[in-house]
């Protein structure tokens, strides 16, 4: 194996684990906002049920 | 290659990307200026349900802007102000950009509705299809009127706020959005007289491209002038006093009135750049104004 070769699978290595590392980062955004939207939906169903708005 | 090249840039976008999308220093004006109109208006309405009606403001405003910036991508390449956007640096997929704009804009409307009322949910709709439909699809690249009309998409959270408290929209949710329809001409070609060469080579029909720097400056000032009186509207009608609001609005808009001036006189940019700059100020500190006003109006 050539250092051309062995450099070249350590940058897809290395790009592989960013692609994942940010994807990871947008799920957990992702979730976060979903589950404060339930939450917002729950409190606003709660306050509207109890004649506040 | 072209195609290997485009696959190995697109798709990247980090979460900052996607907030980028949202437009957030506009978004920040609107949700201001929304509040306004939410604390200004009679009535009372749960903090919680005030603060969701505010959320919703906020998401629909920045649901507007991912739209526009999928239909301007190709524009936004071209100007050096928007080129480092995230669909013009292939962070982020167009047809991304559009989903994530119309599911914000469904989402925020539909919280809207269950939050507050009808009235607010249907004016926040209303902003968010004449901001895409009229202002970006439709006028925008058509006529040097753009900004004027199409800033009435800009107007609307003030009159969202306040409906969202009443239910309904009177002559002082009406005075509120004509504040921000007059405001924004001066606003926008005060950046437009110093980005023109941006605007040129994009083919936006901007006002100062089209029919020069005179004409520009000429109507910034006309709409200045009708601001000033406009400014002092909330005292005639009522909702704000003349001790704390009056005072203010008549100094900060006799300000922007004296750099409308200076901008005419200048033939250089640095007026323009100056006035651009205070206009922001300028609405922040008559909302904020308008809020305090309205906050010792109700203590007292």
């Amino acid at each position: 194996m050539t250092t051309t070769t062995m450099t070249d699978s350590n940058e897809k290595h290395d790009q592989s684990n960013d692609m994942k590392r940010r994807q990871r980062r947008k799920n957990l955004a992702l979730m976060a906002v979903l589950v404060g939207w339930v939450v917002v939906l729950y409190l606003v169903a709660i306050l509207r049920m109890s004649g506040e708005g | 290659m072209a195609q290997t090249a485009y696959q190995l840039v697109s798709g990247q976008g980090e979460v900052r990307d996607y907030f980028a999308l949202l437009k957030p220093r506009v978004m920040s004006l609107v949700v201001f200026t929304g509040f306004a109109g939410l604390a200004v208006a009679p009535g009372d309405l749960h903090p919680v349900l005030a603060a969701v009606a505010v959320l919703c403001i906020a998401v629909a405003s920045g649901a507007a802007g991912a739209i526009n910036m999928w239909y301007d991508r190709d524009i936004d390449a071209v100007m050096e102000r928007t080129r480092h956007r995230p669909i013009p640096t292939g962070k982020v997929e167009p047809s991304e950009a559009l989903a994530f704009g119309v599911i914000l804009a469904s989402g925020a409307i539909m919280l809207m509705f269950l939050a507050t009322n009808a009235v607010a949910a249907g004016l926040l709709a209303a902003a968010v299809l004449f901001y895409v439909f009229v202002y970006t699809i439709w006028l925008k690249r058509r006529t040097t009127q753009n900004i004027v009309i199409g800033g009435a998409a800009g107007a609307f959270p003030p009159a969202i706020g306040w409906a969202a408290v009443t239910g309904d929209v009177g002559i002082e949710a009406a005075i509120l959005f004509l504040l921000i329809f007059f405001w924004t001409p001066p606003h926008f070609w005060a950046l437009a007289l110093y980005r023109k060469g941006d605007y040129a080579a994009a083919g936006v029909p901007m006002l100062p491209v089209v029919h020069g720097a005179r004409e520009t400056k000429r109507q910034m000032l006309l709409y200045t002038v009708f601001l000033v009186p406009l400014s002092l509207a909330p005292c005639f009608f009522g909702f704000a006093g003349w001790p704390i609001y009056g005072a203010a609005a008549a100094a900060l808009s006799l300000i922007f009135l004296a750099l409308a001036i200076a901008v005419w006189r200048d033939e250089s940019d640095r007026s323009a750049k100056r006035m651009f700059g205070y206009s922001i100020f300028y609405l922040f500190g008559l909302f904020a104004i308008l809020i305090a006003d309205n906050a010792l109006m109700t203590t007292v």
